[in-house]
């Protein structure tokens, strides 16, 4: 263990166009090993895009993600997420069909080829991992139920608890307590801060009361560039950050994904 | 193959290509628009043939002035009914919209069967639509040019012109932009989506009508006609990039001369399936066709 | 359906087709025999597109090379050595063109009945699924490449005999094919495959093969992030719809004696489809009785009023997609608390239907 902690993610200059309108310019961008980070920034910085990037759903016109100090920009994304990083999407990311369990033994499988998944059996440890993954998620009660019978808030869970079922080195969230009630926000934000130090974690959220809970140095994108990093308290007391970001301070935490200053 | 030969098959290309174009701006709009396939599209162009067929049985040579009117109204009628039948039912669940559609394809089919035979009915061209534009001399003596088929080309090119108008300089063409864009968004906006889909799917089958004004012209009309086009129809959809009008006609223009010069070389047979086997690998190159539609909205579908 | 009738149902049913050559009819039990043989192609629509999520509306074209790869090997051997099959001779064909000759060994025809279909499914689905091409583009594509066949059989006489089909057949592997036991034998044949597809498709659906399939049909994307590879998966299960598809082809070829593009193109490819769509594209079991039923339907009907047919079929196409998406065994299906998955008792009794 060195002093100075290994970065485990590095973005490096990454620029994205989408029809000409470049959703991140030249970014950069480094997350060190078992750190919590979060990600703020009006509607349109190109959070979710950045997230894009990493898991290769989008392919940048210049720049590089370095992965564990290698090259990933070109891989495709099932290999990305082999790697261990492993995405939380803005839009609950359900499997509709299957019921919570399957979804949880979908993410937990380590083999993933087409042949393991017709000889692997599911083993005692898998199926004891899942039990307590569905403990910690509040789901035991509706394991065999399908997961799109259940509601919003519960989905979230569902998908984090995916998210944490595939054991990811890099958890990417991206805006998970979307649709959750103030006590599952708590509740999500107790969960997160747990997983950081053996998981590294990153998150977007518009929801500052969450931000605040998360206690995570905070990263403030404006227009597809790092505007700004510190803790939350410094920022609240940016006057660019509130211009750019917070706008009206007074709003702050009653709106969760919208309201917030648009261009 | 010397010249006048090729440049012969080009022609035929073009007015084989015309007819595609017309039959697919129809689809391309309603897929565009509604991400529905309609496997009944065919047989607009079918009815319209017959539309055409029924004005020249009631007023004689000079039947087009009747026959436009009658195709599109007739099939822009049918078409209308059936989006508010069934495929507004079906909204959402393309594959299912496929199968429902090909049930009514086989229904007029078989309807036209009854009604018509199974033979297909000859339709003259009016008298002034007989006879050819012929080269003299030159390297390209003696190629002919029927009218009938330059009139199916013009006949093409002013509807293309027509649709053109309509989608980039009106504001029904704007809303139809908008919903193509993004529907939620442009419903938020006050688009009746609803109205615009009918209208939309209305107006396609339309024009299908018209085509089958032209393919009367250069073909007898039987109950099949539609399932013969409607394959390529598909591909030219496929090819051109979904919902793009320009695509589409720069698709039909390829895949008419492709089977024509394919035709020249092999078989009609072998062309087909050669053209169809071409479609595949191109969309090997370009999955998303030759003029992509690009937003965020279309990712997630 | 209760947890009680349904075996008893299946036993049954079982039972009565097991014996089905003592009580029917020669006609009937040829026809029988023909619409199981067609039943297993039903069994792979329904893991392509009711698991998948992928309609095809091609599977004529892996039908046709499963009954087509049979075919030529019956007729080469109905046919004197030295010799070439009528239709080549008639057409001027002077020499047995290349990709005839294999078929001469009878072990390599019926290893192709097998392998070319699902290697052509593997093929096609490889170049549609690589390239993420999803949804009604797959059955466009399906569809065209089952015409493309299709077309250039018909216009290939000396070569595939064309719009005639391969016919005159006498025997297989030595066995005379117009001998007395054999619509019997050829019959329990028939059965015992497609008992074997269904047992082997049935356990292939519950591993985790099959929930992966769901899965990807769901959300392709959140299980492409999750570390797998989607493509793979849809593939594997596409290649599995075609090996079903030629094996049902080349069974359907023996009931019938024959095998013409008009029997394997567009409109059949889209019928079984519809069939499958009736019985219940999710259930194994729905989607063959759905197929075994329409199929003995249409024969009755399409025989004593042919015009009225096709009115019938294309209303069947329209209502069962607007008012029994899951088809009959959905309907059956209904009563059932929110499908879980796994039927033990005890955890169905705390599901309540939402």
């Amino acid at each position: 263990m060195s002093s100075h902690p290994e970065v485990l993610l590095e973005v490096q200059g990454v620029t994205v166009s989408f029809d000409g309108f470049k959703a991140l310019q030249n970014l950069s961008l480094s997350v060190p090993r078992g750190s919590l980070r979060v990600l703020i920034g009006p509607n349109g910085a190109g959070k979710s895009t950045l997230l894009d990037t990493i898991i290769g759903k989008v392919r940048p016109v210049s720049g590089d993600v370095r992965y564990r100090g290698q090259s990933i920009i070109t891989w495709p994304e099932h290999r990305i997420a082999n790697l261990g990083i492993c995405r939380k999407f803005q839009a609950p990311g359900v499997l509709d069909g299957l019921s919570v369990r399957e979804n949880l033994r979908v993410a937990a499988k380590r083999t993933k080829g087409v042949w393991a998944s017709l000889t692997r059996t599911t083993g005692r440890a898998e199926t004891q991992r899942i039990a307590e993954l569905l403990e910690l998620i509040n789901l035991t009660g509706k394991a065999d139920q399908r997961a799109d019978s259940l509601a919003h808030g519960e989905k979230q869970w569902l998908e984090i608890g995916m998210v944490v079922a595939s054991d990811p080195e890099l958890l990417l969230l991206d805006e998970p307590t979307a649709g959750m009630t103030a006590q599952e926000t708590a509740k999500t934000a107790e969960l997160i801060r747990s997983l950081s130090g053996r998981h590294t974690v990153l998150v977007i959220d518009h929801d500052m009361q969450f931000v605040e809970l998360l206690d995570a140095p905070v990263t403030v994108l404006h227009q597809g560039q790092v505007f700004c990093e510190g803790d939350l308290a410094s920022l609240r007391s940016n006057a660019d950050v509130m211009e750019i970001y917070l706008g009206r301070p007074k709003d702050e935490g009653h709106h969760k994904g919208v309201g917030y200053a648009q261009t | 193959m010397d010249s006048v030969f090729l440049f012969g098959q080009l022609f035929t290309g073009l007015s084989v290509a015309s007819l595609l174009l017309l039959t697919a701006l129809g689809l391309a709009l309603s897929f565009g628009l509604m991400r529905v396939i309609n496997m009944a599209h065919g047989e607009f162009l079918m009815v319209g043939g017959y539309l055409t067929f029924l004005a020249a049985q009631a007023v004689g040579p000079g039947f087009l002035w009747l026959a436009f009117p009658l195709a599109f109204v007739g099939t822009a009628l049918l078409g209308a009914l059936l989006e508010a039948t069934v495929i507004r039912r079906l909204y959402g669940r393309p594959l299912d919209t496929l199968l429902a559609t090909w049930g009514i394809s086989l229904i007029l089919q078989q309807a036209a069967r009854q009604i018509f035979g199974s033979t297909g009915v000859p339709v003259t061209a009016p008298p002034w639509l007989n006879g050819a534009v012929t080269i003299h001399g030159g390297p390209l003596d003696s190629l002919t040019f029927p009218y009938v088929r330059l009139f199916v080309i013009v006949l093409a090119l002013v509807v293309l012109g027509g649709m053109w108008w309509l989608l980039n300089r009106t504001r029904f063409g704007m809303h139809v932009r908008a919903v193509n864009q993004n529907r939620e968004v442009a419903s938020i906006l006050g688009v009746n989506t609803r109205r615009l889909d009918l209208l939309v799917f209305a107006l396609g089958a339309g024009i299908a009508g018209i085509a089958g004004v032209g393919l009367a012209m250069l073909s007898p009309v039987n109950p099949t006609v539609g399932a013969a086009y409607i394959v390529n129809a598909f591909l030219v959809v496929v090819v051109g990039g979904v919902g793009s009008v320009l695509g589409a006609g720069a698709a039909a223009l390829l895949l008419g001369f492709v089977t024509a010069l394919a035709e020249g070389l092999t078989s009609s047979s072998l062309a087909q399936a050669t053209l169809l086997i071409l479609v595949v690998v191109f969309l090997q190159w370009k999955p998303r066709g030759l003029i992509p539609t690009q937003s965020r909205a279309l990712e997630e579908g | 359906m209760n947890r009680v009738a349904q075996p008893i149902l299946l036993v049954v049913t079982a039972g009565a087709l097991l014996l089905a050559p003592f009580y029917l009819s020669a006609y009937g039990l040829t026809l029988l025999g023909r619409v199981l043989a067609l039943s297993i192609a039903a069994i792979g629509i329904c893991v392509v597109w009711g698991r998948g999520g992928i309609l095809s509306l091609g599977q004529g074209l892996f039908f046709g090379l499963g009954g087509y790869s049979l075919a030529m090997h019956l007729k080469l051997a109905a046919t004197p050595k030295g010799e070439l099959p009528d239709f080549m001779v008639y057409n001027g064909v002077e020499a047995l063109p290349w990709f005839w000759v294999p078929f001469v060994n009878g072990p390599f025809a019926l290893a192709m009945v097998v392998i070319l279909p699902t290697l052509a499914a593997a093929a096609v689905a490889w170049l549609m699924f690589r390239r993420r091409i999803t949804g009604v583009y797959i059955s466009i594509i399906t569809q065209a490449l089952v015409l493309a066949f299709v077309t250039w059989l018909n216009g290939s006489q000396g070569l595939t005999s064309g719009t005639n089909g391969i016919t005159d057949f006498h025997t297989l592997l030595g066995i005379d094919l117009r001998g007395e036991h054999i619509a019997r034998n050829l019959y329990w044949c028939t059965l015992m495959v497609l008992g074997a597809a269904l047992l082997s498709t049935a356990w292939l659906l519950r591993t985790h093969f099959g929930t992966l399939l769901t899965a990807i049909r769901d959300n392709e994307n959140r299980v492409r992030f999750l570390g797998y590879h989607p493509a793979a998966y849809k593939i594997a299960a596409f290649a599995l719809g075609g090996l079903l598809s030629g094996l049902s082809g080349a069974l359907y070829t023996l009931h019938l004696g024959t095998i013409s593009p008009a029997m394997i193109g567009v409109t059949f490819s889209i019928e079984l489809v519809i069939w499958v769509a009736l019985g219940g594209r999710n259930s194994l079991l729905g989607a063959v009785g759905g197929l075994v039923l329409g199929q003995l339907a249409k024969d009755k009907i399409s025989s004593a009023v042919p015009d009225a047919w096709l009115y019938l079929m294309g209303t069947l196409f329209v209502v069962v997609v607007l008012v029994l998406p899951q088809g009959v065994a959905g309907l059956l299906e209904r009563r059932k608390p929110a499908a879980p998955r796994r039927k033990t008792l005890g955890e169905v009794s705390d599901v309540v239907s939402p």
